[in-house]
C-alpha cells in the first residue's frame, strides 16, 4: 500500500466506524461493514484513482454493504430497524458527509470505558481510533497476531454484553473517564518509550501514534488543560527519542544526554501546548508532568523540579510519582533524604526502576555493597536489553570499587 | 420463606458444549422451572452472564473502582440463581437436588432475610 | 438491559454482633439506604431485592453418582460472601455502575454487575 493510501485508511477508518456503529449500535458490525468497504476500497483505488471524497466513498460502501448484509440474513434481529437506519446514511460515494456527526469521540470514550481491562482498552484504541491493523498491535506489544485478535475480539463481545454505552460521557463521568482516555494513551506512548521486554528500547511507531491521539483528543475537546497538558507532556518527552539511546543500543540517562539530538520543534510544539493548557487555569497531573518535562528541556534548576514533583503528588499521591519526586530530591543535593523518601514507598515491590533508583541513591553516597546488592535487584525485575546493560555496568562500577 | 438458590458451575465446559448440549440443558432447567411453578414454589430466576462479562464496582476513599471482571475468580462460577418459596429448609434442599446444576456443579441454598417489623 | 447486582462482604465483622448493635449498625447506614432506594425508585421502580442470611448458614447440595449430598456452605472459600442481590433493568453499564456504587456495602465490600441472560 502506498504512504498516502495507508494514511488515507488511518484517517478515515475510525470516522466510518464512528459512523457506522452510531448508526447500527454495535462495533462488531460496524467494523465488519467498514472492513470490507476498505478491502474494496484497497482494489480498485489504485487501479481507477482515488475517489474525490475519500470518507464518503469509504462510508457509501460500508452503508451499502452492511443494508446487502443484513437482507441476506434471514433472521437478524432488528432487522426493520437497521436496515430504516442505514437508510438514512448516504449510500451515494460523493455525497456530502460533512454533516454526518463526528463520533470519533464516542468511540475513543467507549474503547477506554473502565469495565474494560487495560489491555483491552489499549488494544481496541489502536485498532478503532488509530486505525492500526492486528499485525501491527501486536507487533508492537510483543504478542502473537492470534493473541492479540483474541483478545480484541473478547474486548469486543464484553462491549455488547455488558451494555458499555456508545457516547460521549455525560459531565457527572467525563473528568474520570477523561482521565481514563488520557491514561490510555500515556501508556501507549510508554510501551513505544520505554519498552517494556525485548531489544528496542524505543518503539518509534507507537510513540508517534500515542501523540497523534493526544492531537485528535485536543482538537475534539479544546478546552480540556488535562488533554492539552497529556499532549504537551508527550511532545516533549518524544523529543528525547533519539538522545535516549547510545550508539550501541545503550541507555542514555537524561543528565547524560547529548541535547543537540533534542528535537526542537517537537520541544517548541510542546512548551507552545503547555502555555495553553496554562491559560486555562485548571490545574492537574499531567499538566504538572508536562512542566516538569518542560523544566529538563529548559534546563530548569532541580529546585524547581523538586517544587513540581511536590505540586505533582500533592495532586497525585501514586507510588511512582513519589519515587520520582524522591530522585528528584536526591539529585537537587539531599541523598539521604531522597533515600529516606524511596524507603518510605509502598506498592512498588518488583518495579525494576525503584531498585535501581535506590541503587544510584546509594552509589551516591558511597554504599557501594547495597548499592549491588540493589542493581541485582534490578536486573532480576527487567527483560529491557538496553536498560540491563546499564544496569549491569553500573553493577560492575561499583562490584570493582567495593 | 423465601430461598435463595445459587447455582454454581464450570464455566469452561459450558462454554465447550455444542448446541444440541446446550439445548438439552435449557430444557432441563425448564422442566424444572415448570414443576416448581405447578407447585407453588417458584418466586423467580435467571441466567446469568457469563464472569466474562462481570464488572466489579467498589467505592474506597470517595472514589470509584471500577474493574473488569468477577468478585472472584474460581473455576466453578456463580451461573444462575432461583427464588424458591418453600414451607421450611428441607423443601427448599430437596427442590434445589432438583435443579439440574446440582448434578453438574453445586447449589448453595440461602435464607432470604426478613425483617420482623417490616409490614412489607 | 436487565442486570443483577450482587452485594459482596466481609461477614466475619457480623458474626457475634447482638440485636442491639446490628440495629444500631442498620440505623447508622439507614441514610444510604434511603438514598440508593431513592434513586433505584427514579430509575427502575420495578427493581426486586433480597437480602440474605449469614452466609455461615448455607448449605449446599450436590448429586453425586445419583446420591444427594449435602453440605454446610457456603460454596466458595472467599472473604467477600453475597449478603444479598438486586435485580433491574437499567439503560446501560454506566447506570447500573452508578446505581451499584450506592449501595452501602460498595464502600466496605464489592458490588458484581452481572448482565442478565434473557431468552
Amino acid at each position: 500500500m502506498t504512504q498516502s493510501l495507508e494514511a488515507t485508511f488511518r484517517e478515515e477508518w475510525p470516522r466510518a466506524v464512528g459512523i457506522l456503529t452510531r448508526v447500527l449500535g454495535d462495533l462488531s458490525l460496524a467494523e465488519d461493514a467498514v472492513q470490507d468497504a476498505f478491502a474494496t476500497a484497497l482494489e480498485r483505488w489504485p487501479r481507477d484513482g482515488m475517489p474525490r471524497s475519500p470518507g464518503a466513498w469509504i462510508v457509501a460502501t460500508a452503508r451499502n454493504g452492511a443494508i446487502d448484509r443484513i437482507r441476506r440474513e434471514r433472521t437478524f434481529a432488528r432487522k426493520a430497524e437497521l436496515l430504516a437506519r442505514l437508510e438514512a446514511v448516504p449510500g451515494d460515494e460523493e455525497a456530502d458527509v460533512s454533516s454526518i456527526p463526528d463520533e470519533r469521540l464516542a468511540l475513543l470514550f467507549t474503547c477506554c470505558h473502565p469495565a474494560l481491562a487495560v489491555d483491552a482498552r489499549i488494544a481496541l484504541t489502536l485498532r478503532e481510533v488509530a486505525g492500526l491493523q492486528t499485525p501491527e498491535i501486536a507487533r508492537a506489544f510483543l504478542v502473537t497476531e492470534s493473541a492479540l485478535a483474541q483478545r480484541l475480539v473478547r474486548a469486543k463481545r464484553r462491549l455488547r454484553e455488558t451494555g458499555i454505552p456508545f457516547r460521549v460521557p455525560p459531565d457527572h463521568l467525563l473528568p474520570d473517564r477523561l482521565s481514563d482516555v488520557l491514561r490510555v494513551l500515556y501508556l501507549v506512548f510508554n510501551e513505544g518509550y520505554a519498552a517494556t521486554a525485548g531489544d528496542v528500547l524505543v518503539r518509534r511507531e507507537l510513540c508517534a501514534e500515542a501523540v497523534r491521539l493526544a492531537k485528535l483528543v485536543c482538537v475534539l475537546m479544546p478546552d480540556e488543560p488535562e488533554a492539552l497538558g497529556l499532549l504537551a507532556l508527550l511532545l516533549l518527552q518524544d523529543a528525547r527519542r533519539d538522545a535516549r539511546i547510545g550508539p550501541d543500543g545503550e541507555l542514555v540517562l537524561l543528565a547524560d544526554q547529548n541535547r543537540s539530538l533534542w528535537d526542537r520543534t517537537s520541544i517548541d510544539e510542546g512548551l507552545r501546548v503547555l502555555d495553553r493548557a496554562e491559560s486555562l487555569r485548571r490545574p492537574g497531573p499531567y499538566q504538572l508532568q508536562a512542566v516538569i518535562a518542560a523544566g529538563h528541556a529548559e534546563g530548569a534548576s532541580p529546585e524547581v523540579i523538586v517544587a513540581a514533583y511536590a505540586a505533582l503528588e500533592r495532586l497525585d499521591p501514586s507510588p511512582i510519582v513519589r519515587l520520582n519526586r524522591a530522585v528528584a530530591v536526591a539529585l537537587a543535593g539531599d541523598v539521604e533524604e531522597g533515600l529516606a523518601l524511596i524507603d518510605g514507598i509502598d506498592g512498588l515491590e518488583g518495579y525494576s526502576y525503584l531498585a535501581s533508583a535506590r541503587a544510584d541513591l546509594l552509589r551516591r553516597l558511597g554504599r557501594r555493597a547495597e548499592a549491588a546488592h540493589e542493581y541485582r535487584e534490578a536486573l532480576a525485575l527487567t527483560d529491557n536489553a538496553p536498560e540491563r546493560r546499564f544496569l549491569e555496568r553500573r553493577l560492575r562500577e561499583v562490584a570493582r570499587e567495593a | 420463606m423465601e430461598y435463595l438458590a445459587l447455582i454454581y458451575a464450570d464455566e469452561a465446559a459450558w462454554e465447550r458444549f455444542s448446541n444440541e448440549e446446550r439445548e438439552a440443558a435449557y430444557e432441563q432447567y425448564g422442566e424444572f422451572s415448570q414443576a416448581a411453578r405447578d407447585a407453588g414454589v417458584l418466586v423467580g430466576g435467571e441466567e446469568l452472564g457469563p464472569t466474562a462479562s462481570a464488572t466489579t464496582v467498589r467505592v474506597r476513599d470517595g472514589r470509584q473502582l471500577v474493574t473488569d471482571g468477577p468478585y472472584a475468580e474460581a473455576k466453578e462460577a456463580l451461573g444462575g440463581y432461583f427464588i424458591l418459596d418453600c414451607a421450611s429448609l428441607d423443601d427448599a434442599l430437596t427442590w434445589a437436588a432438583r435443579i439440574p446444576g446440582a448434578s453438574h456443579g453445586a447449589v448453595e441454598v440461602r435464607q432470604v432475610y426478613v425483617d420482623e417489623g417490616a409490614t412489607t | 438491559m436487565k442486570y443483577a447486582l450482587l452485594v459482596y462482604s466481609d461477614q466475619a465483622d457480623w458474626e457475634g454482633v447482638d440485636d442491639d448493635e446490628a440495629a444500631r449498625r442498620r440505623a447508622e447506614s439507614m441514610p444510604r439506604w434511603l438514598n440508593l432506594f431513592e434513586e433505584m425508585d427514579r430509575v427502575d421502580p420495578h427493581v426486586a431485592g433480597k437480602e440474605l442470611v449469614a452466609a455461615t448458614e448455607a448449605k449446599v447440595v450436590r448429586i453425586v453418582d445419583g446420591e444427594t449430598i449435602v453440605t454446610d456452605g457456603p460454596f466458595a472459600e472467599t472473604k467477600e460472601q453475597i449478603g444479598g442481590l438486586f435485580l433491574t433493568t437499567l439503560p446501560d453499564l454506566d447506570e447500573a455502575i452508578r446505581i451499584a456504587s450506592l449501595v452501602p456495602a460498595a464502600e466496605y465490600g464489592s458490588l458484581e454487575v452481572r448482565p442478565i441472560v434473557e431468552r
